[in-house]
């Protein structure tokens, strides 16, 4: 029965580790793939691979989390990226960039709890590093408490994000900083002068060109009414289409502002997410 | 001593199997697969276990013969730019002389045809150059010609025009067409070059002909026909005292169609001009294929 038994464990070990050897192999190639560009191949042999090893278990969605993130398809990059165990290696990689996909992708409240359940050495880089996340995460979701308490932990020491802590305390500034305007007001003051209210809304260039054409129009109305009186069809033609562009631009005024507030929100989004990005591709080579 | 004796044929087996020769990432086969997958038309595939052997391989010459039918198989896809720049990791080793033209002669084809005219110029002068004999590939001088065709190097290319019958210089019809090439390349036979300041230029003092310069006297008629509409408008409108709205309206509509004309004129110039140029490569390039084509008769 020994004679029998022993052999065929050493067979079932040497298949099962040559297998695994035929893995981590072509992990080995994966990697090639990435590093050359070839995301759409590189996935296809992910996509391909029969992996029962826990630790390449995770190396494998570790890739596929990384491949996605490159082809900027956040959403399943950071499903991935959150299946990486603990024990691995790359588990805090995979979770600061699966948050930060998440935070990319207007999930800020997932991308947070991401976050607060990592626990690191509070005088270490990567709580530091956490801290910033999370206090850029804050200043996505408007949160300026949170920001606040995040911020106070900015010790400016770290070159990888040094500059960027500096920045993100800037936008909030910015962000706090931000004027109130009104919708109603925009519209009011257009009603008074066409194109007013679109300065006051902060896009100038619009206002006056409302205010030229709008002008034009009126004179023109003017002018038919003088020379042939208000029963002239001209006159009426020429009313008409002056008073829809002027009725157009107290609407255009109004929404100018929800307009320009939407530009500012989103330009400053862009510039968060940009300056929690650097830290991590400085920090994780 | 039976059971040892087939324990130790398994482990050989399995050694044969999952050796670096025998196993999936095995150049061998990985190859063959890849044949058998580019056999079906399935070239992604291929390509990707093209690259694979290309990776697991050890040997230089085995890599670039992997990456030889990789470049095969994207040439397929389409993807004609990859194919230059997968090449190229291949051109300081290939140690043979002959594979080292096929991969420069395959880089000038890819990057001719990713519309990368002088890389795939520069790629043909060093194959030039490492062929003194000259270049034995057939469809070279093909190539050079249609390279010179899209870099406009027509002297050049009146020079060379002898080299392109492929040896039946029998065939009246190719000679024929080659002394059309001679004409067509002449100096007097280039298409005329369009100049866009001088059709902004006439526009400015007599609306829509820079248009008829340009060559579209239709849509000069009617620019000229539109600001002699809105300049009416505004003495019309003038004559009836209507003198605002003979500035806003009538003046209004005529600078727009007097500067729109301008601007047009430039942009028809131009347009035309890149028309006419790549209607003249076009029919260079077609007669250069057809007279490079085997003739039936001897296939």
């Amino acid at each position: 029965m020994i004679r029998f038994l022993l052999p065929t464990f050493f067979v079932l070990s040497f298949l099962n580790s040559a297998a695994q050897e035929s893995v981590r192999g072509e992990l080995h190639f994966v990697r090639h793939l990435i590093s050359r560009n070839e995301l759409k191949e590189s996935l296809f042999v992910l996509e391909n691979m029969e992996v029962q090893e826990a630790s390449l278990i995770d190396s494998v969605n570790y890739y596929h989390g990384w491949i996605r993130y490159q082809q900027k398809d956040l959403l399943p990059s950071a499903a991935f990226l959150l299946k990486v165990s603990f024990d691995s290696p790359l588990f805090e990689k995979s979770r600061f960039f699966a948050s930060y996909n998440l935070a990319h992708a207007g999930q800020t409240s997932a991308a947070d709890s991401v976050l607060g359940q990592l626990r690191f050495d509070q005088s270490g880089l990567l709580f530091a590093l956490q801290n910033f996340e999370r206090a850029g995460i804050a200043l996505l979701r408007r949160d300026f408490d949170d920001f606040g308490k995040r911020s106070s932990l900015f010790l400016g020491y770290y070159n990888a994000f040094a500059l960027q802590e500096r920045n993100l305390t800037e936008y909030a500034a910015g962000l706090q900083q931000q004027p109130g305007r009104s919708a109603a007001v925009a519209g009011l003051l257009s009603a008074a002068v066409p194109g007013l209210g679109k300065v006051y809304a902060g896009k100038t260039a619009e206002g006056i060109a409302g205010f030229l054409y709008v002008g034009a129009m009126a004179l023109t109305s003017y002018d038919f009414y003088r020379r042939s009186g208000p029963a002239n069809g001209f006159f009426i033609f020429s009313a008409t289409v002056t008073g829809i562009f002027y009725v157009g631009n107290i609407w255009g005024s109004a929404v100018a502002v929800t307009r320009k507030r939407n530009e500012f929100n989103h330009e400053m989004d862009q510039r968060i997410l940009f300056d929690m990005h650097i830290p991590l591709r400085n920090i994780f080579q | 001593m039976k059971w040892t004796s087939g324990f130790f044929s398994i482990c050989i087996f399995l050694c044969a199997t999952f050796s670096s020769k025998g196993n999936e990432f095995g150049q061998d086969a990985a190859l063959h697969r890849g044949d058998s997958l580019f056999a079906l038309g399935n070239f992604f595939e291929a390509a990707i276990a093209y690259e694979r052997a290309y990776f697991f391989s050890a040997g230089q010459q085995q890599k670039t013969a992997a990456n030889l039918r990789k470049a095969a198989a994207l040439k397929q896809m389409g993807e004609h730019a990859r194919v230059v720049t997968d090449l190229q990791r291949s051109l300081p080793f290939a140690g043979d002389e002959a594979l080292r033209r096929e991969i420069l002669y395959e880089m000038a084809f890819s990057a001719y045809l990713s519309w990368s005219y002088p890389l795939a110029q520069s790629l043909i002068s060093q194959l030039e150059f490492q062929s003194p004999q000259g270049v034995d590939i057939a469809a070279f001088p093909l190539l050079k010609s249609l390279v010179m065709v899209k870099m406009e190097n027509w002297e050049a290319l009146r020079d060379y025009s002898g080299n392109l019958f492929p040896g039946n210089e029998e065939d009246s019809e190719k000679k024929q067409m080659q002394q059309i090439l001679l004409l067509l390349l002449e100096d007097a036979n280039h298409p005329q070059s369009l100049d866009p300041p001088r059709a902004r230029l006439w526009s400015t003092f007599f609306p829509g002909a820079g248009q008829v310069y340009a060559g579209s006297p239709g849509k000069g008629a009617l620019n000229g026909f539109s600001q002699l509409v809105s300049l009416s408008g505004a003495v019309l409108m003038a004559y009836n005292q209507l003198y605002i709205s003979s500035v806003v309206v009538g003046l209004g509509l005529f600078q727009s169609f007097y500067f729109g004309g301008i601007r047009q004129a430039g942009q028809l110039a131009e347009e035309n001009s890149f028309e006419q140029m790549a209607q003249y490569k076009d029919k260079l390039s077609a007669i250069l294929i057809e007279i490079h084509k085997p003739d039936q008769n001897t296939q």
